[in-house]
C-alpha cells in the first residue's frame, strides 16, 4: 500500500459495551487524509464514544483504530488533538491557567490561541475561573486550546453545543483554518448546521454509521420536499410523506414525498380554504438531510 | 498564522527533548494541582484547620495539664503537635489529594488526557509535588501554632533536617499513592471523601496517636516501629523533640540510620506501586510500554 492509500484514520469493525449495554456496534469508518468528515447524529447514538475511540482515549471492546496507518494507541496522541466536550477545561482554573497547563500537554502545542480567543472575543474574560463561565465561552476556551496544537488530525466532539448562531460560523472559521492548512477533521454534532463544512457526512443511529457520503450524494438520495403549513393541513399531507412523518419546525412542517406521490396530490387531499394552509416543494436543506437518515431511513 | 510559535517542546528525537517534555508536564501539573489545592477552602479547612483544631481542642480538654510537671509540658504539648501534624499530612494526602483525582475521575478528564501524549509518571510527579506542599503545610500550620501556646522544639543533631525531609516525604508518599488506589475504585467523589477521612481517622487512632501515644495502641508493640505512619512520627518526636527514645517506649525507637532504611524501603516500593497504578490503571497503558 502506498503512503498515499493511507487514510487518515480507519476504524474497522469497532464494538464497544459497558457492562452489558453496548453502545457501538461493529463500526467501519475511514476518514482521508485533508478531509472534513461530520458525523451526525442524535444524542445518545454512540458519536462521542466513536470519538474517544478514535483519539484512543477508550479502548474498543473488539475491532480496531488506526491513525496515519499506525494503531492510536500506538501512536500515544502525538498526531492528533482531541477535543471532549465539557472535559478539556478545567473550572476549578482560569482561562488562561488553562493555557498555561494545556500548553505543555503536547509537544506542538503552538500560540494560536491568542489569535483564536482574540477572534472569538474570550481575551478578556481568560483571568476568569472557567466555572463561572457560559457553555458557550467554555466551548470557545476548549476549541482555542484543541486548534492550538499543531497536529494532522484533530477529533472535535460537539464543538458548537452551547453556542449561539452568530459565533457558529467563527467556530467553522478557525476550522476551515486548520483544514487550508492540511488537517483533518472528524467533527460530530446534533447541529445541521454544522454539516456545512463537511466534505462528507457520516450519519450515526443505534451505534452504527448508517450512510456516509458527500453532502450532494446524500442530498441527491433524499426524496422530494413537501413544507405544509396549517394544523388541517399537516394531517392531511401525512398519508402522502414517507413514514406518514412530519417535522415540525415552527409554523411550518416538513417531509418527504412517498414514492409515488406529488406535490399536486398533496395540495388535492388538503383543503386548502383552511386559513393559511399552504403546499410547497422545497429544496432539502441539511435539517432535512439529518432527519431523513437519522430518523427515516432505515 | 505565519507568526504561530511552538510552545510545547520538541519530541524530536534527543532524549534530552523527552526530558524536557516531562519537565514540562510535571511542573504544569504540578502547578494545577496546587492551585487546586490551595485555593479549595474545604481543602484547606480539614487539611489545615482541622488538624489545627483538634491539636487545641487535645491540650485544652483531654491533656491533664495541671498533672504533667512545667518543665515536661512544653515537650508533651510538642510531640502532640507533631502528632496532629502528621494526622493533618494524612489528610492533605489521603483525603484532599484522593478528592482531586476522584474530581477528575468524575469529570471524565482521563478520557481527555488519555488521548494527549502525556507521560503518566509527569501526571504523578506533579500530583504529588503538590500533595506534598500542601501536606507539609498542614505539619507545619500545627507546629507554628503550637508555638503560641507553649510547645517547645530541639533539633537532635546535623542529621535531623534529612530525617524531617525524608519521613514527611516518604509518610506522604505512602498515603497518596493509597489514595490513587482507593480512588481507582471508588471513583465517586463524595464516598472516596467518606472513605479517605475514615481511615485517616482510625488509623490516627488506632495505632495510637500515630505512634506517639504507644500506652493507646492495643496492637502488637513493634508495629509501631514498622507502620510508615507511626514510624515516620516517631522519628520525627525524637529528632525535634527533647525527649529520650525511651519515651516513645515501648518499643524503644531503632536507630536512626535503620528507620530511615526502612522509610527508604517503603517509598520506593509506594513510587513503585504508584507509577504502575497511574499507568495501567488511570491511564490504561501498558506498565512499561
Amino acid at each position: 500500500m502506498s503512503t498515499e492509500d493511507v487514510p487518515a484514520v480507519r476504524a474497522s469493525g469497532v464494538e464497544k459495551t459497558f457492562g452489558s449495554d453496548g453502545v457501538l456496534d461493529g463500526v467501519d469508518l475511514t476518514v482521508r487524509e485533508n478531509e472534513i468528515l461530520v458525523l451526525l447524529g442524535p444524542n445518545g447514538v454512540g458519536k462521542t464514544v466513536l470519538l474517544e475511540c478514535l483519539a484512543g482515549s477508550a479502548v474498543p471492546t473488539a475491532g480496531s483504530v488506526e491513525v496515519f496507518g499506525e494503531a492510536v494507541r500506538d501512536d500515544g496522541g502525538e498526531s492528533l488533538s482531541f477535543l471532549l466536550q465539557d472535559t478539556m477545561a478545567v473550572e476549578t482554573l482560569t482561562g488562561a491557567e488553562n493555557v498555561a497547563f494545556y500548553e505543555r500537554m503536547h509537544p506542538a502545542f503552538t500560540d494560536r490561541h491568542r489569535t483564536y480567543l482574540e477572534d472569538l472575543g474570550l481575551t478578556p474574560d481568560l483571568d476568569k475561573v472557567v466555572e463561572n463561565y457560559s457553555a458557550g465561552m467554555a466551548r470557545k476556551l476548549e476549541l482555542a486550546l484543541t486548534m492550538s496544537v499543531d497536529a494532522p488530525l484533530y477529533l472535535l466532539d460537539e464543538p458548537t453545543a452551547g453556542v449561539d448562531l452568530s459565533m457558529i460560523q467563527r467556530f467553522h472559521d478557525i476550522i476551515l483554518d486548520r483544514y487550508a492548512d492540511g488537517g483533518t477533521f472528524v467533527v460530530t454534532s446534533h447541529r445541521p448546521l454544522d454539516a456545512e463544512i463537511a466534505d462528507r457526512i457520516a450519519f450515526m443511529r443505534d451505534g452504527d454509521v448508517t450512510a456516509v457520503g458527500p453532502p450532494s450524494d446524500l442530498m441527491d438520495a433524499v426524496p422530494s420536499v413537501v413544507r405544509v403549513t396549517g394544523s388541517a393541513a399537516m394531517a392531511a399531507a401525512e398519508d402522502h410523506v414517507v413514514d406518514e412523518r412530519l417535522f415540525r419546525t415552527g409554523a411550518e412542517a416538513r417531509g418527504f414525498l412517498a414514492e409515488g406521490s406529488s406535490v399536486k396530490e398533496v395540495r388535492a387531499a388538503v383543503d386548502t380554504d383552511e386559513d393559511g394552509a399552504r403546499v410547497e416543494a422545497d429544496d432539502p436543506t441539511y435539517t432535512d438531510l439529518f432527519n431523513y437518515y437519522v430518523h427515516l431511513r432505515a | 498564522m505565519a507568526t504561530e510559535t511552538l510552545t510545547g517542546g520538541s519530541t524530536e528525537g534527543v532524549s534530552s527533548g523527552g526530558t524536557r517534555i516531562w519537565l514540562g508536564q510535571t511542573r504544569s501539573f504540578a502547578e494545577r494541582y496546587a492551585r487546586e489545592l490551595f485555593r479549595n477552602k474545604t481543602v484547606l479547612f480539614w487539611s489545615l484547620l482541622f488538624p489545627v483544631g483538634f491539636y487545641l481542642l487535645t491540650i485544652t480538654v483531654f491533656v491533664p495539664t495541671d498533672q504533667i510537671p512545667a518543665d515536661i509540658k512544653p515537650m508533651v504539648f510538642g510531640a502532640t503537635a507533631i502528632s496532629y501534624g502528621t494526622f493533618g499530612a494524612v489528610i492533605a494526602c489521603l483525603n484532599s489529594f484522593g478528592g482531586q483525582l476522584a474530581a477528575d475521575f468524575e469529570a471524565d478528564r482521563y478520557k481527555q488526557f488519555r488521548a494527549l501524549p502525556i507521560r503518566p509518571t509527569a501526571d504523578l510527579a506533579g500530583r504529588m509535588a503538590a500533595g506534598l506542599a500542601l501536606a507539609a503545610a498542614a505539619f507545619a500550620v500545627v507546629v507554628v501554632v503550637s508555638l503560641g501556646t507553649g510547645a517547645e522544639y530541639a533539633i537532635r543533631g546535623p542529621e535531623s533536617l534529612a530525617v524531617l525531609l525524608l519521613a514527611l516525604l516518604v509518610f506522604g508518599v505512602v498515603w497518596m499513592v493509597l489514595a490513587i488506589a482507593l480512588v481507582s475504585v471508588v471513583t465517586d467523589e463524595r464516598y472516596a471523601s467518606i472513605i479517605t477521612v475514615a481511615i485517616a481517622l482510625l488509623s490516627y487512632m488506632l495505632t495510637g496517636y500515630n505512634g506517639t501515644d504507644p500506652a493507646s495502641y492495643t496492637g502488637p508493640d513493634v508495629l509501631l516501629n514498622y507502620l510508615p505512619n507511626t514510624l515516620s512520627t516517631r522519628l520525627l518526636v525524637y529528632h525535634f523533640v527533647d525527649v529520650g527514645a525511651d519515651t516513645l517506649s515501648p518499643p524503644a525507637l531503632p536507630g536512626t540510620g535503620w528507620s530511615l532504611a526502612v522509610l527508604g524501603l517503603y517509598g520506593v516500593a509506594a513510587l513503585a506501586a504508584g507509577v504502575v497504578l497511574v499507568r495501567a490503571v488511570v491511564y490504561k497503558r501498558g506498565v512499561l510500554a
